[in-house]
Order: structure tokens, then sequence, then C-alpha cells
């Protein structure tokens, strides 16, 4: 895949096929943790951090380990493991080498262990045959467009705080719809052939 | 001692999650090997069955290496019993923008043309409609947009794209020579439609302008120049752009549009049923329909800006 | 039997595992498009409940503590990769139409809330039997948000068209923004329920206590 190819890639995977909105990989801490912007963007962030190198560390899996011996259908015990470690891992590096950015991370990495979003980065980089590069390139960018999507959905949620909706819909019920109108003005993303 | 014994609990903890992980790999692939042959068998019993609903007659098929093109999985050349080459079937993978693949088997007949889709799997719920029971793709004789459904129209061109690309593929081997028997193929159109007369195609011209793809001169058997065929892109329909071969004549004057692909819906009702605009004899405006104007618009701009090019000359 | 019967109630009605704890939006929002992918999917993720809860349930004093998420995880994912691969041999249309959604059980809040709540603690029938009714409950939820999405959004219930042809679905609701608008009224819905019936126990209970607040005023 060419240069060409691998932006547009990442281009399709931020905005046309955003990961939360038109794929709903990802909702569960997306619904759960975007009360406030800031937290957003560090879940956001640490998201970004693990998919990156998930994708790359899932691949390299895939092909040196699993397919030579035949054994692709264990990808998805693989993958996931490899992700929960990679996660453990990236805890206690940051815990140990760079405390500041795991006092602002750290409480989200345990989390995303059981994100859809990251487990499905990395199954759809092995359907879609996707060489190393753009595997790593896809992961980043899905994270992007993930983290794109609860920053934004965080700044309607802070507006929505002064609203006074029904009883009935308090609570979980007005950010599904809410976020429903978000998912509705990035369908006009769709149908961008690139 | 207090070594000794932090390293033992934590091997335990280590050997226990080990001991699970392998205990639950043994049982999956107990399952694997339990399900690896009714997969296999699941898979090829369907592309059969796929083969054999396109071509009644098929009775062997074996894999042609030489068909390649993006979304071909594999391509088959299909023969009768009597050893007779019925044509092709092109396993193909299309995308619907509705977010998912639609995996079809093609038939191409001997004239290398499209003459059945079967849909083996998709994930979307629109699809059905143009499909009959047996999960065949039933406008396959209509010209694009007839059958189109409302609701429905991101399915119908994933199932046109993919026969409109299935036939680009096929006809890449044609231009480089022109016969007397086979269609002249351009992009996936017909040049004949646009020339009656024509014989061959020559090669690209450069001309650098907006929406021009390519350029070539189209001659008759005596090796006369009738004219040249345009593959442009026109924009400002509904839905995006029309892809479109321009006939341009000697003197530089638009002769003829043959549209190859496009979303646009209301299209069709300027197109006859070979994919060619009817009016371009008029004059601008005379035949614009209510509803329509985006798409007609989008026509005669691409017919002034191709005349603007003044692209006569033998 | 009785607290069998009362245990399929609580996964189904008053613990709802999506409609009320609110857990497993991914597949929710994703393969309610049409009833039957949502049943084909509720029963998917049954079948892995009950036998994961089982499987942990009989391994509970046998799993580390310290990692016992990732224990949980990989047996999940076993059992995933076990139904996915049944699927494909046996019952190829429907393993076709959820795809990528069958892998991504693994990470369905359900089964993980399910297997450290409820698994870890106690016996393998229990166990067994929660995994069952939260399933049921989670494949109810699903087939409400698929039947809203598929009639009102298709025109068809099941693949039958009700309408019949000159009827122009409203597309927004098979659509992602619409799978979030439709879950968030059922939701919204069930609480109004729960609302009205927290109301009428409210109410029960203050009509209870006024009669004795006025004796006691009259002997003051």
């Amino acid at each position: 895949m060419s240069f060409t190819d691998i932006l547009l890639l990442m281009f399709s995977a931020i905005l046309v096929e955003n990961f939360i909105f038109a794929k709903f990989y990802g909702c569960c801490p997306f619904l759960g943790v975007s009360e406030k912007p800031d937290t957003a963007l560090g879940m956001g962030m640490a998201v970004t951090f693990v998919m990156t190198l998930s994708g790359a560390a899932t691949w390299a899996v895939y092909h040196f380990l699993l397919e030579p011996f035949g054994l692709e259908y264990l990808k998805t015990v693989a993958f996931i493991l490899v992700i929960a470690a990679l996660v453990q891992f990236i805890e206690m590096f940051l815990r140990k080498f760079i405390p500041a950015l795991y006092a602002s991370l750290g409480i989200y990495l345990p989390l995303i262990t059981t994100n859809c979003a990251v487990l499905s980065a990395a199954l759809l980089a092995i359907q879609n045959e996707y060489n190393f590069i753009s595997a790593v390139a896809f992961g980043f960018s899905s994270a992007l467009g993930f983290t794109l999507a609860i920053v934004v959905f965080a700044g309607v949620r802070g507006k929505m705080e002064f609203a006074d909706p029904p009883r009935a819909f308090k609570g979980f019920p007005i950010t599904l719809i809410a976020a429903g109108l978000l998912a509705m003005a990035f369908a006009g993303f769709s149908g961008i052939k690139l | 001692m207090v070594n000794k014994k932090t390293v033992w609990s934590v091997a335990n903890i280590g050997l226990r999650l080990l001991i699970i992980c392998l205990v639950v790999a043994a049982l999956t692939a107990l399952v694997y090997a339990v399900t690896k042959d009714p997969i296999a068998e699941g898979e090829l019993a369907r592309k059969e069955e796929a083969i054999r609903l396109i071509f009644v007659d098929a009775a062997d098929f074996a894999e042609d290496p030489a068909i390649v093109g993006t979304g071909v999985n594999t391509a088959f050349s299909v023969t009768d019993a009597a050893g007779n080459a019925l044509g092709w079937c092109v396993d193909y993978t299309g995308t619907s923008d509705y977010g998912g693949d639609v995996n079809m088997m093609i038939g191409v007949g001997n004239d290398r043309k499209v003459i059945g889709v079967q849909i083996i799997s998709h994930s979307e719920t629109f699809i059905d409609r143009y499909l009959d029971d047996e999960n065949r793709y039933t406008g396959i004789d209509q010209a694009y947009g007839t059958d189109l459904s409302a609701g429905a129209t991101m399915s119908y061109n994933a199932i046109r794209n993919a026969i409109a690309s299935v036939e680009k593929i096929f006809a890449v081997g044609e231009t480089a020579e022109a016969s007397d028997t086979a269609p002249l193929l351009l992009m996936g159109g017909n040049v004949k439609l646009l020339f009656a007369d024509a014989a061959s195609i020559s090669e690209e011209e450069t001309v650098e302008a907006v929406g021009v793809n390519e350029v070539r001169i189209v001659k008759n058997e005596a090796d006369d120049v009738l004219g040249r065929c345009v593959y442009y892109t026109a924009t400002g329909g509904y839905n995006g752009n029309i892809s479109l071969l321009v006939a341009v004549d000697t003197a530089g004057k638009v002769i003829g549009m043959h549209a190859l692909s496009y979303y646009d819906s209301l299209l069709y009702l300027y197109l006859d049923e070979n994919d060619c605009y009817v009016g371009v004899d008029q004059p601008r405006d005379a035949d614009v329909q209510a509803g329509a104007t985006r798409s007609y618009t989008a026509l005669r701009n691409a017919i002034e800006a191709v005349e603007a090019l003044q692209l006569g000359g033998a | 039997m009785k607290s069998f019967l009362r245990q399929l109630k609580e996964g189904i009605l008053d613990n709802n595992p999506t409609l009320v704890q609110l857990l497993g939006m991914c597949p929710t929002l994703a393969t309610t498009t049409s009833v039957q992918n949502a049943l084909g999917m509720g029963l998917a993720a049954t079948a892995v409940l009950i036998f994961s809860n089982l499987f942990v349930s009989l391994l509970r004093k046998f799993i580390p503590k310290q990692v016992r998420i990732a224990a949980y995880i990989v047996i999940i994912s076993g059992f995933v990769t076990m139904v996915e691969l049944l699927m494909k041999a046996y019952l190829n249309s429907l393993y076709q139409s959820l795809g990528i959604f069958i892998p991504l059980i693994v990470v369905n809040c359900i089964i993980l809330a399910r297997a450290e709540a409820f698994a870890s603690k106690n016996k393998p029938l229990p166990s067994a039997i929660d995994g069952l009714s939260m399933g049921l409950g989670f494949t109810f939820a699903l087939l409400l948000v698929s039947t809203v999405r598929e009639i009102i959004g298709n025109g068809t219930f099941c693949g039958i068209s009700l309408f019949g042809e000159g009827y122009a679905p409203a597309l927004l609701l098979v659509m992602p923004a619409g799978a979030f608008l439709t879950l968030g009224c059922v939701i919204a819905a069930v609480q109004k329920i729960r609302n009205m019936g927290e109301d009428k126990a409210r109410m029960e209970k203050l009509s209870q206590v006024e009669p004795e607040s006025t004796e006691k005023e009259e002997t003051v």
C-alpha cells in the first residue's frame, strides 16, 4: 500500500468509518467516561496509545506465531491475551518511569482491556489483510476517531447538565439520544468513496 | 525466607494461569478439529451451488489464475459436461456503503459480459429486495436504475458496482487489440454504442483538463478517424460523480454519451436501455425533467466542458 | 423450581443486564438491525454466558485472585471461539450476518461482569442458571430494540413484509444514529415503568405512616 493509500485509510478510519458513530466499537467507555472533556481526552489518549501498540503487537503475533503453525482460529484468544498483557506492561512501565503520565492516564488503562475498539481494530486489520504499517496506522487512526467522538460528546454532555429532560429520560436515555444526534451528524461523512 | 515465599507465590499464580490457558486451548483445538471438515465442505458446496445456479449446465470448474483484480477472491472457468467453455464465475467481494462486505458469485459469459449475480453472503437488510428466493440478483438484464428501490440505493450500488468492476476486469484484455467479433470495451463501456463503425481504439492521448481521465482516438476498419472517446468524470449530479464515455466527432462536437457508473438514482430518466444519453442533439433545457434537474445539469455541463476542449482533427 | 423461576424473572426483568444494569451496549446497538440477527446474537451470547459461568464457577477455587480478570477473559474467549467455529460449520448464514460481532462477545461487559459478580462466588448449577437468565434478559432487550428498528425502519418483521410495497421505511432507524435513538427511548420506557412502580410503592408507604401521626397529635 502506498503512502497515499495509508493516508486515505487513516482519514476514512477517523471520519467516514468512525469507530463509535459508524461501527459501535467502544461504546461502553464512550457512554461511561465521557462526562467531562478532560477525562474524555485522557481516556482517548490512553486508548490511542494502547491501540497503536496493540495494532503492531497483534499483527506480529498473527503473522509470526499463529499463521505459520496453522493456528488462525486461536486469534481471538491470542489477541485478547496480547492486549491484556500489553495494558498490564504499559501500566507498570508508566508507573515506574513516567509517573506524571501514569497519574493522569493510569485509572483508565485497566478499562481498556475490555474496550471493544481495541480488539476490533486488531481483528479488522487481519480481516482486511493489511500489511504491518497499515495495521499500525489503522489502529492509530481508529483510536483518533474514537478520541474525537468521545471528546465532542463530552462537550455535548457538559451542556446537557443544565437541561431538564423528563424524569424517565434522565441519565442514560437522554445521553443515548444525544449520541444518536451526533451519529446523524457523522452520517454525513458516509458515502465518501476514497 | 521472604524471597523464597514470594517467588513461590508468583510461580504458583503463573502456573495456575498457564494451566487454565492450556485447558482452554485444548478444548478449542478439539472443537476446531471436529468442525474443520464441515466448514471446508460447506464452503465448497456453497461455491458449487452458486456456480450451478448461474450456469445450469455446469459440470466442472477450475481456478483461473489469469483473472485478477480488487475484490476478486478467485475466478473459476466453467465447463459443461462435454468440455465446452461456458464462461467464468468470479468469487467477488464487494462493499456496501451500509458498511459490510457482500460476497457474490458473478457469472461472466463467453462474450465477457456479466450474465448473473449470485449473493453468497451479506450482512445487511436491504439487499434482499433485489434478490429472488435463490439469492440471485433479478435485475441483471435491466439498465442501471430501472429496478432501483427507494431506500435501498446503497445495496443496489453494491451489486451494480460489482458488475461494472467485473466487466472492467474482463474488458482490460480487449482494449489492447480490437477484434471484429468482440465488442470494443473501454473502461467497461461499449465504444460501439457511440461509434457504430468503430473497429479500433488507439493508445491514450494526453489531454489535461478537469474531469478528463482518458482520451482515445476511434478509427473504423479503413483506419479513418471517426472521432475521439473521452472517459470523463462529471460532477454536480445527486449523490456524487458520474463516469461517462463522451463521443466527440472530428469537429470536436459531442455526438453521444454513455454512462458507465453513477450513484445518481435519477439519471436513468435520461438514459436509454444501453445507458446512453438520448438528448445529445437537443438544445439545452429541451428535455429537462422536473425533479431531476441536477442530473440533467451534470450531463449538459459535461457536454459543454468536452466541447470546449476542441478535440477535433484527424 | 421456584428459585429457578425467580432467577429467570430477575435476569429478564428486574435486573436485566442491558436495560437496567446498562451493560453490553456495543452488540445491542450494532446487531439490532433485524430481529433475526438480534435473536442470533442473543442466543450466541447466552450460550457463551452459560458455559463461561459454569467453567468459572467450577474453577473458582483454582483461579488465583490476582489474575482473575485475565483468567476470566481467557476462558470467555475460548468459549467464544468454540461457539464461532460451531456456528461457521453448522449455522453458516447466521455466522455471516453476525460477522465480526461474534468474536466481540469476548468483550461483552455482561459476561465479564457476571463472571466476577456471580460465578466466582457461587456453585456451578446456580451459576449456569444465572448465565441462562442474564443471557435471556440480554436477548429480550435485543428483541425489543430490533423489533422497533425492523418494523419501522424496514417495514418487515423477521423478513416478512408487513406493510406491502407502498411503505416507505424510516431508514434512519436502521442506521447507526437510529440505534442510539431507539435504545435511548426503550431504556426511557423501562425507566418510566420502574419509576411508576417506585412511586406506587412510595405512595403506599406514605399512606401507612399517616394514621400513626394523627394519633400522636391527639395524645399531645
